[in-house]
């Protein structure tokens, strides 16, 4: 286990030697512990580890990549049953032992419980309950099997041993803006706790974010809100863990509210050392990195690449010539073409039908090199997986080359700059007109 | 090709000719009546087959060895078939085409499975990994010209220099060789009777129900978006302006609910396509028809409309022209499928026609396996040895053993990656030699799909188990149907390099029997190789190749 992680000690989060805290990371979300639309063929070739492990983590939950099925144990039936039933699961249920994809482990991989707990319990729950559940030894959680049991001793043997991850965020019960302050105190008083244990129980190796619940932050009044970060404070402070990731925060919907808040909670653990990695764990538009990435957050979680390539969008936005933005000869795109995300929206626009070039002109990426938009126009009308594969491939190309930007302009003090540069390309569309969060500060 | 000849023979039937009364389709092609049926029909043979003329047997067949640069002449320009080693009536063989515009050559080893890209692409596989990655390195994908001609239109792709260059064969070819492709187009009229409603085949053509004015579901009346100035038209969207030649069908066409393709049209459209192999327009009969007339008709309106699609071909110099053998089941000396071969022999013999290859239509349509061996014995008997063979819509990896010791040189078949898609893996050992991964089963099946198998899914360090796959499926990760579909198409190229490599060595036999001894254990309980249950057509197909399991 020790020397998996080790292939990749350049880039784990205890190394400084690559950008060192300046650096942003994208943490691309795993969709049942998986890479989407990326053969091990396709991830090699596209995303070699040397040329993206700087700008390119993966979060793996443990929420739907260590869910294993049951086997039924064998019970004194009548024969026939027995062996009609013989191989049938009899269920599923969290596995601490599953072991990451081979092709994954080159990768810096960061392990959570899972990316949007009020996210996963809407989609999975058919009555309108958003709460996630929990005792004081477990969190319920919602899957595609079913509502799962997940220990805090489970998920750290998980994290641990099982996923092999170079970090993992302590076991949270997340809850929902709305939920009832007596369930909002429960959620933070077991996050604490749980967060205490994993510590205790935790070799001391730097390897731990501290989980952190945003939602819950907001009401700073609330005693175990003040609990939650001096708990984290002390940790950081005896070094046994050396990040902290910020749970929920993209579920505040309104942009300055979000901004100010992710401040606030920077805020409460100021006196942190400068290495401590920052991660927030999820976001759902390009705004929200944005957002992220000016408050100075490390690591940015987010599945938009995935999420846009479902949608059969391409991400054009422009990332490389930020700083010549004043340049008259620049290449502009048309205000338009662009959704709020920075994507085209490649079924709804009959502009690529006869179009030779590639998605993103110099983009260097394997679609990009190899097709062109009318291809790519064809395969989204005819609904052909390979257009998804295609448009990730792009997206996430593009995605690690916004990141790439971004701890350039860090390093260059000209963050303000490139946001402005981004924002400029998607503030004029329709579908989005609360972008005044992205350049408060 | 020799247009001035063709009026020779039957030729590009005369206009008015085209309405005539189905009772004159079914008379005796001019061409075939002095043809001597008492001998079976056969052409251009070399041993182990008789020879041409009497019951001696046949010259030896002249091979080159394996890496002989080809050569293309004016008989065949954009041909070039080479064959390597013969091991019974297999083949090994190297077909070269001629490359598309700024293309390094890909030449194609047989025998060969063609894997089916439907609409330009294959589901969940990149045109990269098909062509880099050494476990597929498919050399030649099929596509449809109904598909095509559909969405995104061929005007479009003859914008573009053809499906090569839309697909993005042409660029960045500096850096990546290897990645370059051959393709391969169907007729058309395939698709036109299987998916089109009301379809019904005249002298003209095949008619058929407009899909534009009947769009499926989730079509968006955005097909054949590929013509200029609009966004929904038809394939053939102006009937017939000849005003001596007014018929019912026209009429029909002038309302647009039917729509008509012709010999011709297909021809055009694959020329717009580009492929480098076309295919002629069949008249295709559904293989379990009764009617034996409409067999009739149809075997001698394959070979006017061949002559037609000759006659329209543009573009012989770059692309392929295949004749397609029909004549339903009909095997029996004089019968439809001899006289289907007679005619194409004719036109050879006469230099009306030099077919750069040959198909043989109208199987794999639910017929019979004992009709369907039979078929292809006589076909691969009869088709000249220097030309490959093309054994279309098949199949299945057991028919690719049998049909390459008959003589078959190309197959393709959706097959391996519709399956795939349902989640169903190809492996050996016992038929159906197939593995549902969706199965309780593979829940907890560790092992790979297919040990030794060089595929991603079970290759290298990843060994992706039957549980992960299984799991993947469960939730419809598009992972699952990727690697499957690299699996089941590297397990088709490997079983075609396995026989090539099989016939190099002149163990073809001992090969074929393994395979089927593996597929059939049928008494291996009892302590032997098993076999006791291989079907009597395996048994029958592989004793007509001189093969005895
Ligand atoms: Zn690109
Ligand atoms: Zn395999």
């Amino acid at each position: 286990m020790a020397s998996k992680r080790d292939k990749c000690s350049a880039s784990s989060p205890s190394s400084n030697d690559d950008g060192g805290e300046k650096a942003v990371r994208l943490l691309l979300h795993t969709v049942d512990g998986a890479i989407p639309y990326l053969t091990p063929h396709l991830l090699e070739t596209c995303f070699p580890i040397e040329q993206v492990k700087d700008f390119l983590w993966i979060g793996i939950a443990v929420r739907d990549a260590c869910i294993s099925p049951v086997m039924a144990t064998p019970k004194k039936d009548t024969d026939e049953t027995k062996n009609k039933k013989k191989n049938k699961p009899s269920g599923y249920a969290f596995s601490p032992t599953t072991e990451p994809d081979a092709w994954l482990l080159p990768y810096t991989r960061v392990t959570v419980p899972t990316f949007d707990p009020c996210q996963d319990s809407i989609r999975h729950s058919h009555k309108n309950i958003v709460d996630v559940t929990a005792s004081n030894d477990h969190v319920m959680v919602w899957t595609e099997f079913g509502r799962q049991t997940l220990t805090r001793e489970a998920y750290d043997t998980a994290a641990a041993e099982g996923l092999q991850s170079h970090a993992s965020v302590t076991l949270f019960d997340a809850c929902t803006e709305d939920a009832k302050a007596k369930r909002k105190r429960a959620s933070l008083e077991r996050t604490n706790a749980w967060r205490e244990e994993t510590i205790k129980s935790h070799a001391s190796d730097g390897t731990l974010w501290a989980s952190c619940l945003v939602a819950a932050a907001k009401e700073d009044q609330d005693p175990g809100v003040t609990q939650q970060f001096e708990s984290i404070q002390n940790a950081l402070d005896n070094k046994s863990v050396n990040g902290v990731a910020f749970v929920n925060w993209q579920t505040i919907s309104d942009a300055s509210q979000r901004v100010s808040v992710l401040q606030q909670c920077i805020q409460r653990i100021k006196n942190a050392p400068t290495t401590t990695t920052l991660a927030v764990l999820s976001t759902n538009s390009l705004e929200q990195v944005m957002e992220c990435f000016q408050q100075g957050i490390n690591i940015i979680g987010t599945n938009l690449p995935i999420q846009w390539a479902k949608q059969k969008k391409a991400f054009v936005c422009d990332v490389g010539n930020w700083k010549n933005r004043k340049d008259p000869k620049r290449p502009k795109l048309e205000p338009s073409s662009v959704d709020a995300d920075g994507c085209f929206p490649v079924d709804s626009s009959e502009t690529w039908i006869r179009d030779a070039n590639p998605i993103l002109a110099g983009c260097s990426c394997l679609t990009c090199q190899q097709h062109c938009r009318a291809y790519l126009y064809h395969l989204v009308q005819t609904k052909e997986l390979l257009a998804e594969i295609l448009l990730f491939i792009h997206n996430l190309h593009h995605m690690i080359g916004l990141f790439r930007a971004c701890s350039q302009s860090r390093i260059s003090g000209s963050e303000e700059e490139l946001c402005r540069h981004i924002q400029d390309q998607i503030a004029n569309n329709n579908n989005n007109n609360e972008l005044q969060g992205l350049t408060k500060h | 090709m020799g247009g001035n000849e063709e009026e020779k023979a039957e030729g590009p039937v005369p206009k008015k000719q085209r309405v005539e009364e189905p009772h004159d389709f079914s008379r005796l092609p001019d061409e075939l009546k002095n043809v001597d049926f008492s001998r079976p029909i056969r052409w251009g043979k070399c041993f182990p087959y008789i020879s041409d003329n009497d019951n001696t047997p046949a010259p030896p067949v002249s091979t080159v060895p394996v890496d002989t640069p080809p050569v293309f002449d004016d008989s065949s320009p954009a041909l070039c078939h080479y064959i390597h080693a013969v091991s019974g009536r297999a083949r090994a063989c190297t077909i070269h085409l001629k490359p598309h515009k700024g293309q390094t050559t890909r030449p194609v080893p047989t025998p060969i499975f063609m894997p089916v890209g439907t609409k330009g692409c294959l589901k969940g596989l990149s045109m990269h990994e098909l062509t880099t990655d050494p476990a597929l390195s498919c050399p030649i994908i099929l596509a449809n010209t109904y598909h095509m001609a559909l969405q995104p239109g061929t005007e479009l792709l003859d914008e573009f220099g053809g499906l090569h260059c839309f697909m993005g064969n042409n660029i960045n070819n500096e850096t990546s060789k290897e990645y370059n492709f051959n393709l391969l187009t169907d007729s058309g009229g395939f698709q036109m009777v299987s998916l089109a409603k009301l379809s019904q085949v005249t002298e003209e053509g095949v008619t058929f129900e407009n899909p534009f004015l009947h769009p499926q579901k989730g079509d968006h009346g955005k097909r054949y978006y590929g013509k200029k100035n609009s966004t929904t038209t038809t394939i053939q969207d102006e009937a017939p302006t000849d005003d001596t030649n007014v018929s019912e069908e026209d009429n029909n066409n002038k309302d647009k609910r039917m729509m008509l393709l012709k010999p011709e049209d297909s021809i055009r459209y694959q020329n717009e396509i580009g492929a480098n192999i076309i295919m002629a327009l069949d008249d295709v009969v559904s293989s379990v028809e009764v009617d034996a007339d409409r067999f009739e008709m149809a075997t001698y309106r394959t070979l006017r409309w061949y002559d037609r699609c000759l006659q329209a071909h543009q573009k012989s110099h770059c692309q392929n022209l295949f004749p397609i053998v029909q004549g339903g089941l009909d095997t029996s000396p004089g019968g439809l499928r001899e006289r289907c071969l007679a005619g194409f022999r004719r036109r050879e013999l006469d230099g009306i026609a030099n077919a750069p290859g040959y198909a043989i239509g109208g199987l794999a349509g639910g017929e019979s396996k004992d009709d369907f061996w039979r078929v292809v014995d006589q076909c691969c008997k009869a088709l000249p040895d220097n030309k490959p063979r093309y054994l279309m819509g098949v199949g299945y990896p057991l028919d690719l053993v049998v049909c390459s010791a008959l003589g078959v040189d190309m197959y393709d078949c959706v097959y391996p990656t519709r399956t795939a898609r349902f989640g169903v893996a190809l492996v050996p050992g016992p038929t159906p030699g197939t593995l549902r991964l969706k199965s309780h089963d593979c829940a907890t099946d560790h092992n790979v799909l297919q040990e030794g198998c060089p595929c991603q899914a079970c290759a290298g360090v990843h060994k992706v188990s039957r549980a992960r796959l299984h799991r993947l499926l469960k939730t419809e990760h598009p992972l699952a149907i990727q690697l499957l579909t690299q699996h089941n198409i590297a397990y088709m190229m490997s079983l075609v390099r396995q026989m090539r490599q099989a016939i190099l060595q002149d163990k073809f036999d001992a090969f074929a029997r393994d395979f089927v001894h593996d597929q059939f254990r049928g008494g291996a309980e009892k302590n032997n190789s098993g076999g006791q249950d291989i079907p009597v057509w395996v048994r029958e197909a592989l004793a007509a190749a001189g093969i005895d399991v």
